[in-house]
């Protein structure tokens, strides 16, 4: 399934109305009832809205989400922060001492503005593949292509909540396009989510039935 | 520092990414830019121009090989034409001081501006209190340190006080203290952790396996220390079972006379409910969830230290009641309130968590994350109705408990919310009972239940009263404290019997005896507090 939505606000409506709607009930492995789909690729067009998601969750009052510079931070900070278990930040720019974008990602697409090389990994099977381990990165990997002078991205999330996480990802996601945008003088392009796992909780329909 | 060494770290603070050496010339030396523009982006002919040119390259070098040279820049990679490319080695949290001879990197701990709080009002009004809110953020209320892992006094003694000393405001744990006596006398040790627990406004609480311990001609030393030295800033925790109390008898029986005749507190755990550490701090009890402790068991043989409570807020009941009456939605909200600004707490400490409990990580490499994998925050109460009269205990009790479910229900949202946006992170609150220490209460209202002697534990009244603090045990899941006030004649044994029928018979993970009114008289008196 694939929505193309040009603003954050459309897109993440229109897919969980899709999961709520279409999406197939399981109990996950910590008893929670979950409705899912297999495989959701979410495009938006324009980023100039990107938190307005988070602005969304934040409206209830009822929780309270990770502040935009905590999301930014996650993302840019070059050294592992203890407090997490992994950092997609730690993880970008120094994946066992490699720096996955400055070194590889922007010299590359600065060479060739073709390239289709321009992809990072977070996980990590060194760290990550082991029966015992239950905190892992959902995002696995990010892509960069270069289209008409704008730069897109497309990330592949393994497990998305799409409520609560989805929104987050996004962020996120748009936090290492700006910077890599930045150092190539290109524009702001498109950001493809691809969810293997979309996924909402029951404990939230009453909330997601409210935005959609 | 030289002005052009100046400018390539300025550059590199507001770019903040790798730059080539033809980058850092051009945009730091302005005379360049305009060599470079008046020769034409061509290679200039002009050998003057050109001897210009490489004099700018050779002082810039120089000053980049200085950098290096003092740690503060690193070569990043190397170009397509063997051009380097450097970057900053220094971090977020860094600066660079200008010491001469030699430019030295200073570490600048910053203390993030605290947001204001939903519980601000309730501050005000004195019902709700920040525990040492000047630390709120930067240290751990609590910790306990495996002493198996760091069995030298000495070192022991080097660790608390340099390492753990700054990143706590409350009490350290230190667990199987019975695996230090083992093999050494520790009485200096404990003299002088006494001391500076006092000048640091710390406690330092003892966790001794009874059962386990090896030598007890060390324990007795121990014990003839404390005749002589109260060591109001140590708590000791004898951890016991009913099993254990035939075989620990002489021990035991010394401890109560040192313990009663100092007017020491005689804090006992039952190991049999509780095999996770359990402590005393100048706020309250502290605990960790008995399930999860499987995790530290595993982790021990590679961590030195576990943080246990992370902030601490402290309701006093008595003033809620006489602000709002007891209105359980008011009530509710108010834990609600708690603990978002203990979210909130939690949040900076995480984002800043490497640099304030830098000295704990390098000393749990590679386990750095699971410092704080069990470690809860704490809201703990104050005056909660057990002898206003106007106050039914029960119904207090009943208001804590639907709290409760209120705040795990937020809790775990706030888990699924952080890990679903890929920052698993813990979130747990606990309830406990605050101590008058903590911080300025209102005056203790407690009933001081007398007991006559040792079979009046088997009437009904007293077995109701005692219920009640079993249920009281339950509800604050971050452990409570009973305490039995002793008066009249020393009875050794009758004590001994008495500690035995309470391990058997209650589920009191904690109790203690306080000997501060034992007198001569002919007649053991016992009291509940």
């Amino acid at each position: 399934m694939e929505i193309i939505e040009k603003n954050a606000e459309d897109a993440w409506k229109k897919a969980l109305r899709h999961v709520f709607e279409n999406g197939k009930d399981f109990v996950d492995r910590d008893g929670r009832n979950c409705r899912e789909l297999i495989n959701l690729n979410i495009t938006i067009k324009d980023i100039s809205t990107i938190s307005k998601p988070v602005e969304i969750i934040n409206s209830f009052k009822k929780w309270i989400y990770p502040p935009i510079e905590e999301l930014e931070g996650f993302m840019l900070s070059k050294k592992e922060i203890s407090g997490y278990y992994y950092n997609y930040g730690a993880r970008a720019f120094n994946f066992q001492g490699i720096n996955q974008i400055d070194n590889f990602v922007i010299p590359l697409l600065k060479k060739d503005k073709t390239s289709r090389r321009a992809t990072i990994t977070f996980y990590n099977p060194a760290n990550d593949s082991f029966l015992f381990k239950k905190d892992v990165p959902g995002m696995i990997m990010l892509n960069f292509n270069i289209k008409d002078n704008r730069l897109n991205v497309i990330t592949v999330v393994r497990s998305n909540d799409l409520f609560f996480g989805w929104p987050a990802n996004l962020y996120q996601t748009f936090v290492l396009q700006n910077y890599v945008a930045k150092q190539l003088n290109c524009e702001i392009g498109s950001i493809t989510t691809n969810s293997i796992s979309a996924h909402i909780f029951e404990d939230q329909f009453d909330y997601i039935k409210k935005i959609i | 520092m030289h002005q052009t060494a100046l400018n390539i770290i300025n550059l590199f603070r507001k770019t903040g990414s790798e730059l080539s050496t033809s980058q850092i010339i051009e945009q730091t030396n302005q005379d360049y830019a305009e060599l470079r523009k008046k020769a034409g982006n061509n290679k200039p002919d002009n050998l003057s121009v050109k001897r210009e040119i490489a004099k700018f390259h050779r002082k810039t070098l120089h000053h980049l090989n200085k950098l290096i040279d003092f740690g503060i820049l690193r070569v990043a990679r190397h170009g397509e034409r063997g051009e380097k490319f450097f970057s900053l080695t220094i971090g977020e949290d860094e600066e660079i001081s200008d010491m001469s001879p030699r430019y030295k990197k200073r570490v600048v701990i910053s203390r993030p501006v605290i947001p204001s709080m939903q519980i601000e009002g309730y501050e005000q009004k004195g019902v709700v209190l920040r525990y040492e809110p000047a630390t709120w953020i930067d240290r751990l209320n609590s910790v306990v340190i495996f002493c198996e892992k760091i069995k030298d006094k000495n070192n022991l003694y080097s660790f608390l006080t340099e390492s753990i000393f700054p990143i706590v405001n409350d009490a350290i744990d230190l667990e199987n203290f019975e695996e230090i006596i083992s093999v050494q006398d520790v009485s200096d040790f404990l003299e002088k952790m006494n001391a500076e627990c006092g000048d640091y406004g710390k406690l330092l609480n003892v966790s001794i396996n009874l059962a386990e311990n090896k030598s007890k001609e060390n324990l007795l030393k121990i014990v003839n220390l404390l005749s002589k030295n109260k060591l109001s800033n140590v708590r000791f925790i004898f951890s016991l079972q009913g099993s254990d109390l035939g075989e620990n008898f002489d021990i035991l029986s010394r401890l109560i006379e040192v313990f009663s005749q100092n007017k020491i507190i005689l804090n006992i755990k039952n190991s049999k409910l509780q095999s996770s550490p359990c402590f005393l701090g100048k706020a309250g009890p502290y605990s960790f969830i008995d399930k999860e402790w499987q995790l530290a068991e595993e982790l021990r043989g590679n961590v030195l230290c576990l943080g246990c409570s992370q902030s601490s807020a402290i309701v006093d009941v008595d003033k809620f009641h006489n602000e709002h009456g007891l209105d359980i939605e008011k009530f509710s909200q108010l834990m609600l309130n708690i603990s978002k600004s203990v979210l909130t707490a939690n949040s900076l400490q995480r984002r800043k968590s490497g640099e304030y409990f830098k000295s704990v990580n390098q000393l749990n490499t590679g386990y750095e994350a699971d410092f704080l994998s069990l470690s809860r925050n704490y809201i703990r109460f104050w005056n909660f109705g057990l002898s206003q009269p106007d106050i039914k205990p029960e119904f207090v009790l009943n208001m804590i408990s639907e709290a409760k479910k209120k705040i795990d229900e937020f809790s775990a949202a706030e888990e699924t919310i952080y890990k679903s946006c890929g920052m698993t992170t813990r979130f747990k609150i606990a309830l406990s009972c605050a101590f008058w220490t903590a911080t300025k209460l209102s005056h203790p209202r407690y009933t001081k239940l007398e007991i006559k002697d040792f079979d009046d534990l088997y009437k009904k009244e007293i077995k109701k009263a005692i219920t009640d603090r079993e249920t009281i045990c339950q509800i604050f899941d971050g452990g409570n404290e009973v305490t039995f006030h002793y008066s009249g004649l020393l009875d050794t044994k009758e004590i001994i019997r008495h500690i035995g029928a309470i391990l058997s018979t209650y589920r009191i993970p904690l109790f203690n005896y306080n000997f501060e009114n034992v007198k001569g008289d002919l007649k053991i008196v016992s009291f509940l507090k």
